[in-house]
Formats: structure tokens, sequence, C-alpha cells
């Protein structure tokens, strides 16, 4: 604008103010002529002459309503619909989301008159919270980029303060639609889904979680293209993109479509990838069979969670061959009652309803499932798991990803539960007896199994085949998966047709069902474990008095796989029950007092313990404690009694105790075990924390350094176990004052992981800022200073401003200013530290900063930064 | 210690008055600074408290920075109105700082009404005003001062006139277009429509 055109405008301005604002119009058109691009200017500065502004009040003001440009409350918006948005003309609507209404528009202003879609808040949800949310989504979908993503081009707000975005038009249809419209078989659909679980997974490997996966929001374009659409109540995993606004809502006020949501979505329960692969599982089994897995006679929540985890859904080949009432789904609108005849539900996937139910029969029910299992961790780990099982089952493979999840969790448990191999070799031979039992029609089978018991070479054999399939000789290493699978099938073939024949034999069937139950424990099948056990526990109840013991010892198992499992209540009912029968059993005569008690008391102090009530576990933990010491050196149920002790005195962090017992059992296990076996390190390594913690530092050093020579003995040089302990080891000696030994162990720690871990494992720069924070210590801090701004520099932005690590670091480095009496440079990191430090406050760095100004002789600002809580004593 | 610290701000304010313009030179980035700790530092109390009532941090920054007795009415003007500049500065970056965290890095430019609230004023409401400052001082460089110094800096009709060199009277009508021509420059921006005044 000229410079007398802008005095004129001002001068017309002033002029106006003096006029009525009745007068005013007829004033402009006056005086600005022909100019009506000036005269509009004035009418726009005289409108908002009057109007409230953020101006009026001085720059710092309390947290207050988010929109500070419009004065008072947020105006009422206009029931009519725009006919433009920005820069977009608003063609067509093309309908109403759960939060927004969606237009096709088109830019005007672009030259290929590119179509989008606009997706606008509802103005009766304006003043909620919602525009809040759409401005989450529309960071986090620019954040993807991915061809099976629709992407996010634009964002603003409206003339009336409501957000909109502008995304990708995606034509095309709903994918259940797309797959009955273009009638595709099941490989062609399953290959579909498969595309659709690599979008997912993409955006989970950015730390988005979809949380509402649908039917509706994932469209097949012409091409048969799948696009996501609609991240509308993605939530970053990240925390720190997670602005803080982003409060928890109240789960059932989410868009949520119930049909397709997770168990713990409807409970409001914490989201994760797991609950994206309930979605998907969800939509695969209506891709699959037209159906949903549940029904839901009334949407009420409690219902509906209710049916989600109570209710198993029908295996998917089953429900192709029934006719059944359609299921709700609201989503795609009720379907036509015809739709849901199973001779049209196979015909839209070209084959006839025996056909589609051989096809899904087996490794399709089984994946689809395990998809839709009511607890997260039960689910796949990940999409791209589900994926490829989806991969192997087309192929005709075995299921592989399951057979993995499996082995890990036996080799897990195992792990753990060392002591129970015993007593699976004891159930091994039970079966093998059982063979001999059936051929000799004996009926006694507890008393046989104890003669057999003694045979030790039917007992090595066992064990070596043992051996053989759980890999115990080396928990950590090893490949036993194959056989592991052959007894799982052995068992799912052979356990059904045991059960049948001994169907008039309850005693026996219940010896069988304890039996598999065990098995299945100890291959980490724990809801097939879990099944078999309850099973025997309603037989051996019936059974009356005679079946007493057996019934504790069923319980007892019961307990432990229910505490596997996470039920830790129903595992406490159930282990109390079997430490009351036991001592009804209990004669006390010298001989029979030790084992019937062992086993349940020590179940239950494991119950307890991870509940954390170690009041309670304390004085069952002694009574296991007493009674195991009866027991020969080499039991193993001795070391477990001696640790379950001390970890109650770690938890009551009465280290000295646990000190002793951890020492203790140490001494037992090295006798069973030997003196390398990598159990030891772990105990050890618990050990060595506790001494640290008393600030035992020579001992926890010694103990640190044991740890290390038996992991580079039995784990080798190159573990990652190796990198944890020789950090541990630095920690001491930096504890001990001894910086330069500190140096050398972290120094080694990180040439270990950038070997091991790779040059871009994040915890390469946690051991960096170890090594600089040995430096500055040693009297180097212009070493340090300067190895610390080289780390920062290559790790700030690949962690992220507030990465953890990265706040380690600056603070650091600002501790090396100081102590080179740089004291200006310190404030500045410091205070750009406290800036980025949204919540929790951070009590050390506070203090930190209050010293710096109280050195510097600044008492007001150092008693500001004092004037919050008091921080811990630790530091 | 640095003898240099606390900085006699006062001294050198009055040091600056008298002609001394290397004295000038040390003030600014001895008030900058310490403008800025006390800023954040009252941002962490707030945020505990929320009992802040929103003019403290200007007047308790001034009244720590200087002692006001040993100042004339003048010095004290100019004094404030310097401060100004610098606290905008301490804002803007402190909210250009938040902006940038929410934000991330690499993330699509959004508008910045858009971007939540900060804990002070709007972050992004600041950040529009320093922009739309800008805008103003290239056609008008007195309006963009007076805004800020009242603004930013608290200063009253008399302080900026004295100032600025006008009257009182005079100032009180720049303010009045000044603030009418931001007001509807940010609303167009918050319209999304280029600015049609060219």
């Amino acid at each position: 604008m000229k410079a007398e055109l802008w005095r004129e405008m001002w001068r017309i301005f002033e002029e106006a103010l003096e006029i009525p604002a009745t007068d005013r119009e007829a004033f402009l058109k006056a005086t600005c002529g022909e100019n009506s691009e000036l005269r509009r200017t004035v009418e726009e500065l005289l409108a908002v002459d009057g109007e409230g502004s953020m101006l009026d009040q001085p720059v710092v003001s309390p947290p207050g309503p988010e929109d500070r440009l419009q004065p008072g409350p947020r105006p009422v918006v206009p029931s009519g619909e725009p006919s433009s948005i920005g820069p977009y003309r608003l063609l067509r609507r093309l309908g109403q989301g759960g939060m927004g209404v969606v237009h096709l528009a088109v830019r005007d202003d672009d030259t290929f008159k590119r179509r989008v879609v606009i997706k606008l808040v509802r103005p009766e949800l304006g003043r909620d919270d919602l525009p809040r949310r759409l401005r989450a989504e529309r960071q986090i979908l620019a954040g993807l980029d991915h061809p099976g993503i629709a992407r996010l081009y634009d964002g603003g707000s409206t003339l009336e303060g409501l957000p909109y975005f502008v995304m990708e038009h995606v034509e095309g249809m709903p994918i259940d639609t797309y797959c009955d419209h273009n009638r595709l078989d099941i490989p062609a659909r399953l290959h579909l889904f498969r595309r659709v679980c690599d979008a997912v997974e993409y955006a989970h490997r950015n730390l988005v979680i979809h949380r509402d996966l649908k039917p509706s929001n994932i469209f097949v374009t012409a091409e048969g293209e799948p696009k996501l659409l609609d991240f509308g109540i993605a939530k970053l995993l990240n925390p720190e993109l997670a602005a803080p606004e982003l409060e928890p809502t109240a789960t059932w006020q989410r868009p949520l479509t119930p049909s397709y949501a997770s168990p713990e979505q409807v409970r409001g329960g914490p989201v994760t990838t797991a609950s994206d692969v309930y979605s998907l599982g969800v939509l695969l089994y209506k891709l699959l069979t037209g159906r949903l897995p549940h029904r839901f006679p009334r949407r009420t929540p409690q219902d509906i969670e209710r049916i989600l985890i109570q209710e198993e859904p029908p295996r998917p080949s089953a429900v192709v061959t029934a006719s059944g009432a359609p299921p709700q789904d609201s989503d795609a609108g009720a379907p036509a009652t015809d739709e849901l005849k199973p001779e049209i539900i196979a015909s839209a996937r070209r084959t006839t309803p025996a056909e589609l139910a051989r096809r899904l029969k087996g490794d399709l029910d089984a994946i689809v499932l395990k998809a839709l299992r009511p607890a997260p961790r039960e689910r796949y780990g990940s999409v791209e798991r589900f994926a490829e099982d989806l991969v192997r089952a087309l192929e005709g493979q075995p299921v592989m990803a399951r057979r993995g999840t499996r082995r890990y969790r036996a080799s897990r448990f195992l792990r753990r539960h060392r002591t129970a191999v015993g007593a699976l070799t004891a159930l091994i031979l039970s079966l093998l007896v059982f063979a001999a039992v059936m051929a000799r029609q004996s009926t006694r089978l507890a008393r046989q199994r104890d003669q057999v018991l003694a045979e030790r070479d039917a007992k090595e054999n066992v064990t070596r085949l043992l051996l053989d399939i759980f890999q115990v000789a080396d928990p950590f290493s090893g490949d036993g998966a194959g056989e592991a699978l052959t007894v799982r099938e052995a068992l799912e073939r052979s356990g059904p047709l045991l059960e049948q024949r001994l169907r008039r034999q309850p005693a026996q069937r219940a010896e069988i069902l304890h039996a598999t139950g065990l098995i299945y424990r100890n291959l980490g099948l724990l809801d097939r474990a879990q099944d078999r056990l309850e099973a025997a526990v309603d037989l051996r109840r019936a059974l009356g008095r005679d079946a007493l013991p057996e019934l504790t010892e069923s319980l007892t198992v019961l307990a432990d796989i229910l505490l596997n499992q996470g039920r830790e209540a129903r595992a406490q009912e159930v282990a109390e029950e079997a430490l009351t029968l036991a001592r009804g059993l209990d004669t006390g005569t010298p001989e029979q007092s030790t084992s019937p008690l062992i086993q349940p008391l020590s179940g239950l102090v494991g119950v307890l313990c991870s509940l954390k009530e170690y009041d309670r576990a304390e004085p069952l933990a002694l009574e296991a404690l007493a009674l195991t010491e009866r027991l020969p050196e080499d039991d193993p149920r001795r070391p477990t009694a001696l640790l379950h002790q001390a970890a109650i005195q770690n938890g009551r962090q009465r280290y000295s105790e646990a000190v002793d017992l951890y020492r203790q059992a140490l001494a037992l296990e090295r006798a069973i075990l030997g003196d390398e076996h990598p159990s030891l390190a772990v105990i050890l390594n618990n050990l060595g924390i506790a001494l640290r913690r008393l600030d035992r530092l020579e001992e926890a050093a010694a103990v640190m350094g044991e740890v290390l020579e038996l992991q580079r003995k039995t784990l080798g040089e190159e573990h990652p176990e190796v990198t944890r302990t020789l950090n541990n080891l630095g920690g001491i000696a930096e504890a001990r004052g001894d910086s330069s030994t500190a140096l050398r162990y972290f120094q080694q720690a990180s040439e270990l992981l950038r070997q091991t871990g790779g040059p871009d494992h994040p915890r390469i720069f946690f051991l960096q800022i170890r090594i600089y924070a040995s430096r500055l210590r040693m009297g180097e801090a212009r070493t340090a200073e300067q190895g610390l701004r080289r780390a920062l520099a290559q790790w700030r932005d690949r962690l992220g401003e507030g990465h953890r690590f990265v706040h380690m670091a600056v603070e650091l480095l600002a501790e090396t200013l100081v102590a080179q009496g740089r004291l200006q440079e310190a404030e500045g990191l410091q205070l750009d530290l406290l800036e980025r430090t949204e919540t929790p406050q951070r009590p050390d760095l506070l203090q930190r900063i209050s010293k710096l100004y109280r050195h510097r002789g600044y008492p007001e600002e150092a008693a500001r930064f004092e004037g919050l809580p008091e921080p811990s004593s630790d530091r | 210690m640095p003898p240099q610290e606390p900085e006699d701000i006062t001294g050198l304010l009055i040091a600056w008055r008298k002609g001394d313009q290397e004295a000038l030179a040390l003030l600014m980035p001895a008030v900058y600074r310490r403008l800025k700790r006390m800023a954040i530092g009252y941002l962490r109390y707030e945020r505990s408290n929320h009992t802040l009532e929103p003019t403290d941090l200007v007047h308790e920054a001034y009244l720590r920075l200087i002692q006001l007795k040993r100042v004339s009415f003048k010095d004290r003007a100019h004094f404030f109105a310097m401060s100004s500049t610098l606290m905008r500065r301490v804002l803007v970056e402190h909210a250009r700082h938040h902006d940038s965290v929410k934000r991330g890095k690499g993330v699509l430019k959004v508008p910045l009404e858009a971007l939540g609230d900060i804990q002070i004023a709007p972050a992004a409401d600041l950040l529009a005003l320093d922009e739309a400052l800008r805008d103003l001082a290239d056609r008008d460089t007195e309006m963009a001062r007076i805004v800020e110094m009242r603004y930013f800096g608290g200063l009253n009709r008399d302080e900026i006139a004295e100032v600025v060199g006008i009257s009182s009277a005079s100032v009180t009508r720049t303010w009045r277009k000044a603030r009418a021509w931001l007001q509807r420059h940010l609303a167009a921006e918050h319209r999304q429509e280029p600015g049609n005044e060219s």
C-alpha cells in the first residue's frame, strides 16, 4: 500500500469514528468513491475497533480459554454450511462421521483442480473438545507417508473457528463392500487384508495406533489399493509428542464403533497396538465369514464388555454354514437378511458353504481367534506377526509365528520354573506308565508311577528327551521348536482319545487331565493348561475324600498357571484353598510332614510376592524354608524357597537380609546346576544390586565381576546381557569414586553395544553420557563438554528434543560448563531445559539452577526456583 | 565470582542516559538475560500455583531490574521502552520454542491459531502478533513501537508520550488505530486469506 493511501485510509478511519455508527455507511460511500477496496478495508477496521482484543491485556496472562482472538464466549456457529472453506470450494457433502462432516471439495486456484476431502467439525460439537482432537489428528497424520494411508494435505480453521482438514480424496468403497462386490475369493481377500496390515504396521512403527479400524475407515480404490482413512482418535505412543491437552477422554465418549473395538477399549483400559490387532481380527472375521464375531443384543458398555470378554466367538468355519440372525453392524448398515444366508455369503467368495467351511477350518480359524483373544498379550505380538501367519496359511506352511510364540513362552517359562522340570519328568513318565497301566488294566496308577519312578533307565531317557525338546541345557539359545510342536501335536491327538476311553474312570481321567495340563503349562500354552487343570480339579473335587491329595496338587498347579496368566486375584484364591487342604492332610509325622505342604506354600508365596503382599508372604515363606531344609541338598525346591524369601526381603528394602539369602541360594544352585549356568548370573546380579544399595561397594563390584565372567563363559563375549553388566560395573565404580575404572567399563559397554546392537542403539548415547560424566569427575570438563556436544549433535535429531537421554546430556553439559566457570552459558542451557520439561517437575534440576543463582548472587531468582515442593534428599 | 554480577543495571542506565553509548551495549544483554530468567522462573511458579496476576511479571521485573528511586521519570520511561523490546523477544522466543516442541520436527506447517494454548499467553497468538507487528512496522514504525511499549512493556500513555515525543492524546489515537489494524490483520490470518493491502 502506498504511503499516501495509508495516510488517507487512517484519515477516513478517524473521521468515521466521529460519526454515529448508523451514518458511517453513507459517509464511506461518499468519501471512498470508486475505491471499493479502500472502503472495505476501512469498514473492516471500524468493525474490529469496538471488539475486545488480546492487546487489551498485558502480555502475561493466566491460562484461559484457548482462543484469545475471540472476545468473550465463542460466537455461535451459524447452522448453515459454508460453500467454501479457505481456498477450497465445497462440491458436495459426502457423509457424516463420528466427529465431523465430510465434504468433497476442490481447490479453486489449483491448476490441477485436485479434488480433496474436507473434514469439518460438526457445528453442534464445536464447543466440545473435538477441535483439539482434530488438531491432534492433523499433526499425527501429517507424519505418516504410506501408499496405504490417505494423505493429509492441509488444515486450518473456518471463519467460525472450527478446525478442518484437507485430505486425499479416496475414490472407492469400504473394504467389505468391495470384497463382496467384486466377489473376491478367500485368497484374494487375505491378500487384500495383508496390505491393510502393512499400512497399520507402518503406522505402528511410527508410534501411531489407529484405534478405530473398521470397514468404513478402510477404502479400496478401483485399482484395488486399500487406503486407511481417519486417524480420528489415534494417539501417539510417543509421550513427547502427545500434547498434554490430549487428556484421555472417557472411553465411551469416543466415537468408537463397538463392533470393532477391543475389550480393553470398551473397558477404557490402556490401548496398545494389540487393540488394532483385535480390530483387524474382527475385520478379517467379517471378510472371511460375512459376519461379526460377536452379537450384542443390547448395546450398553457393560453388556458389550461382558460379551467381549466372556463369550468366545464361534470359529469362522462354524458360522459360514449356519444361518443365523443378522449381526448388529451399525457401521455397514444393517445388511438385508438375505445376504446372510450361507449360500449367498459363500457365493460372494466364489465357493459353497461347505467348501468355505473346509477352507477356513484349522489354520484360518486359529489365526482369527488368536487375534480376537480378550487379553491383549495373548493376541499376536504385532500386526506383522499376524500378517506373516496369514501368508503361511496361504502357502500351506505351518503357522510359524504361533510356534515362535509358543517356543518363546516355553523357554521363558522354563527359565522361571526350572524346578518344574522335575515335575514334568514325572509327568511324562506317568503318561508312559499310563500306557502300561492301560495294557495291564491296572487301576492304581499312582503306585505304579512310584515304582517306575525308581527305574533309572526310564528316567534318564525321559530326561534326555526333555532336554532335547526344551533345550533346557541352554535356555538362552537353541532351537527346539520342532519337537515342542510334536509333543503338542501328540497330545492334541491322543488326549481326547484317552479321555474318552476313561469316561467311566474319573480318577484316571483326572490324572490324565492334570498331566496334560502340566505339559501345556510347560509349553507356555496357558489357556489350554488352565482348561485341563480346571477339569481335573472338578473331577477330583467330585471324587471326595480319597482324592484330596491329588486335588491339592491340581489346585497348586492351577494357581501357578493363573498367576502366569496375570490373574492374580483368582490365583490367590486357588492357592489359599490348596494350602488349606494341604494343612488338613498334613499329619505332622516326620516322614510325611515335608512334601505335601511345600508346593502349596511356595505357590501361595509366589502369588503374594507378585501382589507385593510381603507381610503375609513372609511367615509362609519362612515356613516353606524350614520345611525344605529337611530335603536333600540337591532338591531344587530348596533354592526356590530361599529365593522367594530373598525377593520378600528385597521388596521390603531389607537388603542385608536379602544378600544373605541370595548367597545361600547361590550355594545350593551351584551344587545343583554346576558353576557355569546362566541362571546363576541372574541371582548374582540381584545380589550385586542389593549390595550396591547397601553401599557395600567393594563386595558389589566383586559380585558384579563374577556376573561378567559367568556371562562371558555361558553366553559368550558378545551377548547383550554383558552390556548391562558392564554398565552396572561402571555404576558401582563411579559410586566408589573410581571414575577412571568406571570410564573403562562404560567404554567397553558402549563398544560392545555398537557391535551387538548396531550404531543406532539409543543406549549407546546413554553410555556416552556416562562416559563423559566420568570424564567430568576426572577433571576433564573441557573434553567432556566437547564430547557431549558431539554426541548431542549426533543424537538430538534422531531421538527428538524431549528424549530423556537428550535431557540428561544437556544437563551434564551444563555441569561441565559450571565446572569451567562458564556460568552464564550453563544458565542458558538449564533454563532451556526447564522450559522443555513440562511435567513432572524436576526438583533436582530446579535445585541445581537455584544453586547456580545463589552462587552468582541472585538470591531472589534462587528463591523463585526453590519455591516448589522440596525435592527428596537423595541428591 | 565474576565481579560483573549481578549487573548494575541502574548504574548502566544512568550512564547511558548521560550519553555513554557503551553502557547501552552492556545494558541490553544484561536486561535481556534477567528478563528471560525471571520470565521462566515465573512460568514455573505459575504452573504450580495459578495465583499469578497477569501484570505481575512486567511490574516485578521492572521493580527488580532497576532501583526506581535512583532514576528519573524520563529515564524510567526510556528504560521501560527499551525493555519492552526485550520482553517481546523473550516471550516470542519462549512461545516459538513451545510451538516447535509441541509440533515436533518436520511436521506439516499448520495455521498458528490451531496449535493450542500454552500456559502463559497462547503461544500461537503471541507468534501471530509478533508477525503482524513486524508487518505493521514496515508501514508505520511509530504505530508498531507504541503497541510494543504498551503490550509488551506495560508502559502507560504518559510514558509512551515521553519516549516518542508526542502528546498523550496522540498516543491514544495512534494506539486505537494500531489496535484496529492488528485486530483486522490477525482476523484475516485467522481466515487464512492472503492480505489484500497492496
